[in-house]
């Protein structure tokens, strides 16, 4: 019985772990509980095909998995159906939220932001939400699959062209 | 007094315009693109949909705690190992034979009839669950998750049950899942999830509730069907009222 096998026994010690994880990436007491217990019953569905190594790494993909999963279903589950708001999770605090950029006006009305923003190419728009986000330089250059340097050039540029943006008037930005 | 920022407004809106437009990636997605595995298009399309749903890249970029103590406590982790571990011992408990579940089966048929013709009191006897068994009937309209549902179904608190919602989806679902929701206060509150629920041959999905701990007001029951994602099948509006 996989109860009895050392190999799921020597995923306890993880639990700890899991849990921490959890709570780190947003999800209340209560819902990292049940989250992790999820993910210690799935493993334990699936002992036939862990051979065993890799404890705690094999444990964090299956969390990252599950936690990802998990937010995704509450995501489709308001696309598909406008039903209740379930967002309990990853309010960013608003410092992360704002470019290192001085020279953009922080007291720029959120509307001209909007627009702003919204007026960016692509490129230069998925970058600067990722950053708004809350990704780090890091976790930038593993998304976009670019060198570090390449992702700090195109956040300049992107920033450069939002500067230039906002620095028109409405009716120019229009045109 | 607005204390957000002009940029958080401008962040929420262009969010929730870019969500209504991309659907969330899929982890599989994600996977491979952090493997380097999609071509420059399919790339850029999980990297839009990312940036609209900042939670998800953070999920798996997210680093571990050096150290899990400074973040849960002793009386967590044991209180959730204690759980977790009552949970597996259930799991691997044996279970009924063909011949029982047969059994079980036909009983639960006659179970069904008994309760149309209104004798509820067999239904409890036979039921194997312990708690008190109640049939929910769905709200109706799924429009009436926002707002709650019709007239509720009335619960005590401090009291185990049995919930079967009722339900017939239209097509099966890889599983279902059935989440609990607060609505007494402002936004809805996710309280309680039970996965993996199965849907008994007298067409509802029992579970176990316990109302110990939970305040007197309204809830409301989520029956979700999961396949690739998850989709709102039902709702059942609940009353908790002190006994």
């Amino acid at each position: 019985m996989a109860d009895d096998d050392p190999r799921f026994t020597a995923l306890y010690k993880y639990y700890p772990g899991v849990l921490a994880l959890l709570r780190r990436l947003g999800f209340p007491p209560d819902e990292s509980q049940d989250l992790a217990q999820e993910i210690y019953l799935r493993v334990h569905r699936s002992m036939k095909d862990y051979r065993g190594e890799a404890h705690w790494a094999y444990l964090e993909q299956t969390v990252r998995r599950v936690a990802f999963n998990w937010i995704r279903d509450k995501h489709a589950a308001k696309r598909h159906a406008e039903t209740v708001s379930t967002d309990v999770l990853l309010t960013l605090p608003d410092e992360r939220l704002l470019p290192a950029d001085e020279s953009i006006d922080r007291a720029a009305t959120a509307e001209s932001l909007y627009d702003a923003i919204a007026e960016l190419p692509l490129n230069d728009r998925t970058i600067l939400l990722l950053q708004l986000g809350g990704a780090s330089y890091e976790d930038l250059r593993k998304t976009l699959g670019l060198s570090l340097s390449a992702v700090k050039s195109r956040l300049n540029v992107a920033r450069e062209r939002l500067k230039e943006l906002m620095s028109r008037e409405p009716r120019q930005r229009e045109e | 007094m607005n204390t957000k920022s002009g940029w958080q407004t401008a962040y929420d809106k262009i969010l929730d315009e870019g969500r209504k437009r991309i659907p969330p990636p899929t982890v599989e997605q994600v996977e491979a693109l952090g493997a380097g595995r999609l071509s420059e298009d399919e790339a850029e399309k999980v990297r839009e949909a990312l940036a609209y749903y900042p939670e998800l890249l953070r999920v798996m970029t997210e680093p571990l705690p050096d150290d899990p103590g400074s973040v849960v406590t002793d009386e967590e982790i044991a209180s959730g190992l204690a759980a977790l571990k009552r949970r597996i011992a259930r799991e691997r408990s044996p279970q009924p034979s063909r011949r029982r579940r047969v059994g079980r089966v036909l009983a639960r048929a006659a179970v069904v009839a008994v309760v149309v013709g209104g004798g509820a009191v067999a239904y409890k006897v036979m039921n194997r669950h312990e708690g008190t068994a109640v049939i929910l009937s769905a709200d109706g309209q799924l429009s009436a998750v926002r707002g709650g549902g019709q007239t509720p179904h009335q619960l005590s608190t401090g009291t185990d049950y049995v919930l079967r919602p009722a339900f017939r989806p239209d097509r099966p679902h890889d599983s279902y899942r059935l989440e609990l929701f607060d609505i007494s206060g402002g936004a809805p509150r996710s309280v309680e999830t039970w996965s993996r629920v199965e849907r008994a041959p007298d067409g509802s999905f029992p579970i176990e509730m316990s109302t110990k701990g939970y305040a007197e007001g309204r809830y409301q029951l989520v029956l979700y069907g999961v396949d690739e994602s998850a989709v709102p099948l039902a709702t059942y509006t609940i009353r908790l009222i002190a006994p």
